[in-house]
């Protein structure tokens, strides 16, 4: 009884940890500005310009909260305003 | 149903009674459907009753008038719609065109979206209504009328098949169409004129006709049609420096010089090619890359770190040290392109200033500060019809320290070292092992002040950013 108990709970955590990992390290989401730069850093330079709607890997935000590093579906990773990111 | 018939027969029977020049039977036809085609009008035209009221006067006149006219059969009911629909249209191209302002219209009750309180997001709302009210009138009259009775009024296919005497069907075909038009309209209208001026260039160049999207654009914008005019013109210019060797050949002839008079044609040619050459040279022709070095005027605003001024209007001077390039590349079906622009001689990849109509990026080994030549991949924009786009890039000599941000001090901080990005790209920490702060890529020139902890290395980068690197980044 034990024994099954320790089973179930462990399947339990392994699979919370298999969608919660992926999900705290990147997700999708889609571009809402019209058209944004793409830059290789927050006060560097133009790297790329994208329309809307794309579809970016969002990676992470900046300390300052107001920049959002991500990736193109073409592999290009830059920062952008996180405001010109859609809501999740 | 039943209704609708015996509605539909009592119709008949005035109309033949004001054919036969009772006008009473008249006044029937409009206490019955007056209503009803005031209110179709009040929904077409989107504001007041008065202008409504107008409109079915306007279209019973012209009933009165049409069905003395002549003995066909008519059903009376859609074809009144169909009347006041045409008039509302004509009372809405009144309004566009003459009397009423529509950015002073406080009272369209359509302009004063609940989303649109901030202004440029009323003056935006405002321009929308002008264009779609200006793309309607543009419709073939049946796709404005189906459409118009779908979106406004709401009927079904199978009564608007009976209004126009089409199949449903049909109908559905109409009102599809009449969408894709005012999209494909829009999206002409929002086209970028670089762009549209680019697929001009080529298509004049090649020979062939441009898009379709292309001259749809040119509908709306009065600066491109000015454009393709100077082209044609142009192409006459360049027509009158050709010799013509029939002529030529003939002069000579009746001249009994036909050798000299050759030569000369052929030295003309030879002027005329060699002119063309120099046109090409100096990247004043559209196709191909065109460069733009110091003291010549800038194609385009620009806005870089890389420009001493933080920015470049369009016309001004390319400052010293700094180059414009930029090329012209076709959109085709067959995926995304990629475009290479060469920086000239001593000068590095910058920004990437344009890419007019459509998204584009560097590629993974294009390098910012590095690279001699930046590989731009070029996406179309999601549902836009636009054939060609403009990738516009800017290059920058670096300085000693190989950076090219413009007017940075070059001396170092106090016991501060120039270092550099070993790596293609790391990012850049508030603290070890905090939040990134940005990024540095491989090459970029770092200062360090010294300050160090175990694995970690405190930098500030050339474009002015502070932050934590791992210390194999640097060196």
């Amino acid at each position: 009884m034990r024994r099954s108990l320790v089973a179930v709970l462990l399947i339990v955590v392994l699979v919370t940890l298999a969608f919660a990992i992926p999900a705290a390290a990147s997700s999708t989401r889609r571009l809402c500005a019209r058209s944004v730069a793409l830059r290789d850093s927050p006060e560097g330079f133009v790297i790329g310009r994208l329309y809307r709607p794309q579809r970016l890997r969002y990676k992470r935000r900046s300390a300052n909260r107001r920049w959002a590093l991500v990736r193109t579906r073409a592999g290009v990773a830059g920062w952008i305003p996180y405001r010109s990111l859609c809501r999740a | 149903m039943l209704e609708l018939r015996r509605q539909t027969a009592d119709d008949q029977a005035l109309i033949d009674a004001f054919r036969d020049g009772d006008d009473a039977a008249f006044a029937r036809i409009h206490e019955r459907h007056h209503a009803a085609l005031e209110r179709y009008a009040r929904k077409v035209l989107g504001r007041g009753s008065e202008h409504a009221e107008d409109v079915v006067q306007e279209a019973m006149l012209r009933a009165s008038r049409a069905l003395r006219r002549d003995d066909r059969h008519i059903e009376l009911r859609p074809w009144l719609y169909r009347l006041t629909r045409n008039c509302a249209l004509d009372e809405l191209a009144r309004v566009r065109t003459d009397s009423v302002n529509v950015d002073d219209a406080e009272e369209w009750g359509a302009l004063r979206a609940p989303a649109a309180s901030e202004p440029d997001a009323v003056v935006e709302s405002r321009g929308n209504v002008r264009d779609l009210l200006g793309d309607l009138a543009g419709l073939p009259a049946q796709q404005r009328h189906a459409l118009l009775r779908r979106e406004v009024d709401g009927v079904s296919h199978a009564a608007l098949a009976d209004e126009l005497g089409v199949s449903p069907q049909a109908t559905k075909n109409l009102v599809h169409r009449a969408r894709t038009n005012l999209v494909k309209q829009r999206d002409a209208r929002s086209s970028d004129c670089e762009a549209v001026r680019g697929d001009l260039l080529e298509a004049h160049d090649e020979g062939r006709r441009a898009s379709a999207a292309t001259y749809r654009h040119l509908t709306t914008c009065a600066d491109c049609r000015h454009f393709r005019a100077g082209l044609r013109a142009t192409r006459r210019a360049a027509a009158i420096l050709m010799p013509m060797p029939l002529m030529v050949v003939a002069v000579g002839l009746l001249t009994g010089k036909a050798a000299a008079v050759t030569a000369k044609g052929a030295m003309v040619k030879s002027a005329a090619t060699a002119a063309a050459g120099v046109a090409v040279t100096a990247g004043a022709v559209g196709v191909g890359v065109q460069v733009f070095g110091p003291g010549e005027p800038a194609p385009q605003s620009a806005t870089s770190r890389a420009l001493p001024a933080g920015e470049l209007a369009k016309g001004k001077q390319v400052p010293a040290g700094t180059a414009m390039v930029r090329k012209t590349v076709a959109l085709g079906r067959s995926g995304a392109p990629t475009v290479t622009l060469p920086c000239p001689a001593g000068t590095r990849v910058a920004d990437l200033i344009g890419a007019r109509g459509a998204s584009a990026s560097y590629v993974r080994g294009t390098v910012v500060g590095v690279s001699h030549s930046a590989t731009v991949l070029v996406q179309p924009r999601p549902g836009s019809q636009t054939t060609s786009a403009v990738v516009t890039v800017l290059c920058k000599r670096p300085d000693r320290t190989g950076s090219i941000v413009a007017g940075r001090p070059q001396g170092h901080a106090a016991g501060g070292v120039t270092l550099h990005v070993k790596v293609r790209s790391a990012e850049l920490f508030q603290r070890p092992g905090g939040a990134a702060v940005g990024s540095v890529r491989l090459g970029q020139p770092v200062r360090t002040g010294g300050a160090a902890r175990h694995g970690w290395r405190k930098v500030t980068t050339d474009t002015g950013e502070t932050g934590w690197v791992r210390t194999r980044v640097v060196g």
